[in-house]
């Protein structure tokens, strides 16, 4: 509960409303949306702004609006899922690789550092492009292309607490292998990959759109953002709305995914105090004192 | 020096046999059967014989380590095998195919390092000035905004409502322009920020309070004496985000219609093109490990600081 506190208060109200925002209509969206999203109208295609439908219609005569917010869905849920595995695969090979150490730490982190020295975007592309272009594949691909980061993360984490004096008391204790691992270093690993995650997600769904936009990941009549600017873009001239509200959509929402890391980042490690507001707290310092 | 540069290009060359062996069995790994597949894709009837035949002369039955041999081998003397779908040697497409993708990247840096040294010359002369505040303000929102998102902007605003610049096709430098912006603007930004914080570094120094005592002025000393210090910091940044425009060419050739790599490697992947991908995911990561070593070396060359610590 503090820990939520704690990040609550180191975000500030903004930035989790507007997160907040994105996942409640991501859960909820279905049962406030106007429409169903993929159900087409021919006779009431291509409309501009209604009373009927806020954001009018597509192509098909699909609502933007209801459209819109299935995206919201298929992104957090894609944005989720890939999180999920590769911060959980990236952990396990990290604390495998961190706690043996020797020849095993030499040759994983070798293959890690590939994948990172690579962009993951070109990864995913060449995975998905074997597995063929559908939205599952799309999430093992990124998953796999993420995993590295993670793994040398937990890594990181775990070779700096293998050493320190309370690990090695537990095994003085006679504490097991399995033990240590699971219930001590573990968790030490998991605070900073939630912390990486969170202000990774802004990545990720821009990855998800980009994918999905060159016809690799979401499928129609799916919607998703990056795939409904693609179907869109022939219509640019006449309905440019098509193309800006999904990519507005999309950039909102990333932007919340970036100040979100942002602030987690900053509190972490907060940056040193400028100058100005150095002597400004030097000179009231000085009038307590005074006083 | 030599020592430093060897060891770096020694990691870059361990990288390169990593990248091949990963692009070697991504394919290799491959769900299904290759053979039938490649029969399939060769059209007519598929027969066991004609699987077998295919098989025989993809050497698909070999060991793996053999067939990684005779692959690295291959691609050593640039034969990168033959594209599945077309028939066509990947050697020949793949040289076809760049020189788009490298005007891209080219027209990119330029753009990057004008948007980039221009707003963040324009913030350190007027610190806390519109500039100043508009590169801060930035900051979050530029790496937030969709690369294919701002290339349909671009287009509807200059293609469709001004009507000023081609939008489609690789056809003489006008139609270069809009790519070079969707490609650099958002690096540019991003190097911005970096020259500003280096360049305030920079005029917080000991020579340039000598320099205000002598009276000159602000911009005389920004250009003379703080500019040349903040070069590796600059090259640095612009060497990666050069790097990273490498995979934003993925995204970018197909919205503006271009026949390159980055297209290329799209299409391979949509029709499962196993040779081109496998071709594609190695040349990827081979010129970014390249434009990373090249950078890393560069900045030991032009950082005399950095020379003087290794020789010391």
């Amino acid at each position: 509960m503090k820990a939520i506190k704690d990040l609550y208060k180191a975000v500030g109200l903004p930035i989790c409303f507007l997160i907040g925002f994105f996942i409640f209509i991501a859960v909820f969206g279905k049962y406030v949306s106007p429409y169903d999203p993929n159900a087409q109208n021919l006779l009431k295609a291509s409309q501009t702004f209604s009373a009927e439908h806020w954001f009018g219609t597509d192509n098909l005569g699909r609502d933007t609006l209801s459209r819109l917010v299935a995206g919201a869905r298929t992104t957090l849920f894609g944005v989720t899922l890939v999180l999920l595995m590769a911060g959980s695969v990236g952990m396990v090979i990290g604390t495998i690789s961190g706690y043996f150490g020797g020849w095993l730490d030499e040759i994983l982190m070798r293959i890690i550092d590939f994948g990172l020295s690579v962009p993951s975007l070109v990864v995913a592309l060449a995975i998905v492009g074997v597995f063929g272009p559908d939205f599952w594949n799309m999430i093992l691909a990124l998953a796999i292309a993420w995993v590295p980061i993670y793994a040398r993360l937990a890594r990181g984490v775990v070779a700096a607490a293998v050493n320190q004096p309370y690990i090695e008391s537990l095994r003085v204790l006679g504490a097991s292998r399995t033990r240590i691992i699971v219930k001590h270093l573990t968790p030490a690993a998991l605070g900073s990959v939630l912390i990486y995650a969170s202000a990774d997600a802004g990545v990720l769904a821009l990855n998800i759109a980009n994918l999905s936009f060159l016809g690799l990941g979401v499928q129609p009549p799916q919607a998703e953002w990056g795939q409904m600017l693609v179907a869109a873009l022939p219509y640019l001239e006449e309905a440019p709305r098509l193309v800006i509200l999904p990519g507005l959509s999309l950039t909102i929402m990333v932007i919340g995914f970036n100040l979100l890391g942002e602030a987690i980042a900053l509190a972490k490690n907060p940056r040193p105090m400028s100058k100005r507001r150095l002597f400004q707290r030097r000179r009231e310092f000085l009038k307590e004192i005074a006083a | 020096m030599l020592r430093i540069a060897l060891n770096r290009a020694m990691s870059a060359l361990v990288l390169v046999v990593i990248a091949s062996v990963f692009s070697f069995i991504l394919v290799a790994a491959f769900p299904g059967n290759v053979a039938a597949l490649i029969a399939e894709l060769r059209g007519g009837f598929v027969s066991q014989a004609v699987v077998d035949k295919v098989a025989e002369e993809y050497r698909l039955r070999d060991p793996l380590l053999y067939r990684y041999g005779y692959w690295v081998a291959d691609v050593v003397h640039g034969d990168f095998g033959k594209s599945l779908r077309t028939g066509e040697e990947v050697s020949t497409a793949i040289e076809k195919r760049l020189e788009p993708t490298l005007v891209m990247i080219a027209g990119g840096g330029i753009v990057m390092l004008v948007v980039g040294l221009v707003l963040s010359f324009c913030g350190a002369l007027w610190p806390g000035g519109l500039v100043d505040r508009f590169i801060r303000a930035l900051a979050v929102v530029n790496i937030s905004v969709p690369k294919f998102f701002l290339a349909a902007m671009l287009i509807y605003a200059f293609g469709v409502i001004m009507n000023l610049l081609p939008t489609f096709g690789f056809r003489g430098p006008t139609s270069w322009i809009l790519p070079s912006i969707a490609i650099g603007l958002v690096p540019g930004a991003l190097l911005s920020r970096v020259a500003r914080v280096s360049l305030e570094e920079a005029m917080s120094r000991p020579f340039v309070i000598t320099a205000m005592s002598k009276g000159f002025g602000r911009r005389r000393i920004l250009l003379r004496d703080a500019l040349p210090n903040i070069v590796p910091v600059v090259l640095t940044a612009f060497g990666m985000n050069l790097a990273f425009m490498i995979q934003s060419a993925i995204v970018i050739e197909p919205i503006f219609a271009w026949q390159g790599i980055g297209a290329y490697f799209v299409d391979a992947a949509r029709f499962r093109d196993l040779p081109v991908l496998q071709s594609c995911l190695l040349l990827f990561s081979v010129l970014f490990i390249i434009v990373n070593l090249v950078v890393d070396l560069l900045v030991i060359v032009v950082d005399p600081l950095q020379r003087r610590a290794m020789r010391g």
